[in-house]
């Protein structure tokens, strides 16, 4: 009876006392943007409103920046920072995930132009055996597989290792050889070049090639390649710990219990975008990641040849459209209207760059509550982006 | 090497227990007290997980033999893992026990059972009610399937009744956490003793 007695005290002191802090959470630094938009935008109105009915069904905050020939217009809606009521903010920095590929299939292009990287060669010419002899039917895949993920390669983000490694040490995150870990040994999902299967393991290897053929970081050949000759300022890696608190990223939050509450999952949510590099690992104004797609589209960083490669959309056994390029997304959010771009996911957020050929119209999405874990928000934030892209796509 | 370390530990503890025999006819208590303290990690082994960042644990039991042999024991335990970063977790569960003696005093037990755990969040949750951001539930119930090797060595006696100190391997599988995490595997090593008072 004393036994159970101590238990039950324990219970209820637990009871109250657990969870009371928010040991994630950052403060959101006051930023001011300073992008030239147009007041009298046409898609200003209708964007706000779409934007305000998620927002309105639990969506913490959402910030949409977009340029068309009309020129630039940004809608925020929701918070930074729920806790305490802070709004998104024009000037805003925010993690880009996976659009990060978009960037390192851009480099890869962009040494292949100048005869330092053969897409049709195999991994093998590239990386080092300690790498490739621990991955299956690496003298089969070449870069070209990795670019518009037909490797068969599995994805080491989704494995269990990784998964329990994360809940583990939230903010110690592995480096991209403990990462490759994960993976070895492992058999590919299918013979490579013979499917399409979305994976972060293939662009964890382009960025290590990047690096190996040309002795530079990867974070090296991003400025001198990509940010300084488009003058690209808003966009930062690697994010050192005073930018983080002072160019006012969000907070991020995640469902952890598939109940639809969010916890905030900030510190955690950094620790693991600091670790993604050239699969997920940049931090950017959205429009700087406008400016860059633009300046991409526009063969302003590669040449047409190569921007033409990179839309040579390759589909999936169990596709009904086109799935990838090389580091692009195709989608049709309206049946016969091509777009293409990307979305990027983490923990605690997720993201979208589309462009819209037909109406030379871009848009970028960035959303502050993560779609990962399945549950409420996967749908909340899934919807919110799908209803912004169908719009942008016709804008009637 | 840890998974082998696991696999060959299991492989031991299961050769005792098949050939363990019964247990000694002494004047004890059918019912026996247990208290374990050690270090969990979200972990399973040969999945390529790391038993990594260990954090404390203690569990608290209550069990009784059944028949003449009380080779079978039955009964519940209460638990507590701390968790900064993940959550706490609080649970209670019974478990049924297998546990024959070897030799004199060698113990090896295999158990298993059922039960129920508040995982709360490491942070408190917020919900969306309509109008405004309010605080959310501090935790989620979720059942919860331990499987537990151990192996104990019977015998000390102390004036009010017997010790029997053992090493143990637990696992509670955790259902319903989240969709994506289920079952979610909790490991805990740990150390403890069992301690049955002398009939009176």
């Amino acid at each position: 009876m004393k036994i159970l007695s101590i238990h039950l005290f324990l219970f209820i002191l637990l009871a109250t006392w657990s969870c009371d802090k928010d040991i994630y959470s950052t403060t959101v630094a006051t930023v001011s943007g300073n992008l030239p938009t147009n007041p009298q935008h046409p898609l200003t109105d209708s964007i706000r409103a779409i934007a305000q009915r998620h927002v309105a069904r639990g969506v913490p905050g959402v910030q949409v920046m977009v340029k068309s020939p009309e020129g630039w217009t940004v809608v925020n809606a929701g918070y930074a920072k729920i806790e305490e009521n802070k709004p998104m903010q024009d000037g805003m920095v925010a993690w880009v995930y996976s659009i990060s590929k978009v960037y390192t299939a851009t480099l890869v292009m962009k040494l292949k132009e100048r005869g330092l990287i053969q897409l049709d060669s195999s991994i093998q010419q590239y990386l080092p055996p300690n790498i490739t002899k621990r991955l299956d039917q690496s003298q089969h895949i070449t870069v070209r597989m990795l670019l518009n993920h037909s490797s068969g390669l599995k994805n080491f983000t989704v494995s269990p290792g990784y998964f329990l490694a994360q809940l583990n040490q939230p903010l110690k995150q592995p480096d991209a050889l403990e990462q490759l870990e994960y993976i070895y040994g492992s058999k590919n999902i299918f013979a490579p070049g013979t499917d399409f299967f979305y994976s972060n393991t293939n662009y964890l290897l382009l960025q290590l090639i990047l690096e190996k053929v040309t002795g530079k970081t990867w974070g090296e050949l991003l400025h001198t390649e990509i940010l300084q000759p488009l003058g690209l300022k808003d966009t930062y890696y690697p994010v050192t710990e005073s930018q983080v608190q002072t160019l006012g990223f969000p907070n991020y939050y995640f469902e952890r219990f598939n109940n639809g509450e969010l916890e905030n999952c900030t510190k955690w949510h950094h620790a693991i975008a600091h670790s993604s590099v050239g699969y997920g690992g940049i931090a950017a104004n959205g429009a700087d990641v406008i400016r860059f797609m633009e300046a991409l589209m526009n063969g302003k960083i590669v040449s047409q040849g190569s921007l033409h490669e990179m839309r040579q959309w390759i589909q999936g056994k169990q596709s009904t459209e086109p799935d990838y390029g090389f580091g692009l997304e195709y989608f049709e959010y309206i049946k016969g209207i091509p777009t293409y771009g990307h979305e990027g996911d983490n923990l605690g957020g997720t993201t979208e760059v589309l462009y819209i050929p037909s109406k030379q119209t871009y848009i970028f999405i960035s959303i502050n509550a993560g779609r990962q874990l399945f549950g409420q928000y996967l749908f909340r934030t899934s919807e919110l982006k799908i209803a912004l892209c169908k719009y942008i796509s016709v804008q009637e | 090497m840890k998974d082998q370390f696991f696999r060959y530990g299991l492989l031991g503890l299961l050769l005792c227990l098949a050939f363990g025999g019964r247990a000694e006819a002494q004047n004890l208590s059918r019912t026996s007290f247990d208290l374990s303290i050690g270090l969990h990690s979200f972990f399973l082994p040969g999945i390529g997980a790391k038993f990594s960042a260990p954090k404390p644990i203690v569990m608290l039991g209550l069990y009784r033999g059944l028949g003449e042999k009380q080779t079978v024991q039955a009964g519940v335990t209460l638990g507590y893992s701390r968790n900064a970063h993940q959550g706490d977790g609080l649970f209670a569960q019974t478990q049924i026990r297998y546990e024959p003696t070897l030799g004199k005093s060698l113990q090896p037990s295999i158990g298993t059972g059922i039960g129920y755990q508040w995982a709360y969040h490491p942070s408190a949750p917020r919900e969306w009610n309509g109008e405004a951001w309010v605080h959310g539930k501090k935790f989620k119930g979720v059942l919860q399937v331990p499987l537990r090797l151990a192996l104990g060595f019977k015998g000390i006696n102390a004036g009010h009744g017997q010790f029997t100190p053992y090493l143990a391997y637990q696992t509670n599988l955790l259902l319903g956490y989240s969709p994506d995490l289920s079952p979610l595997p909790v490991t805990a090593l740990v150390g403890g003793f069992k301690f049955s008072p002398n009939l009176k």
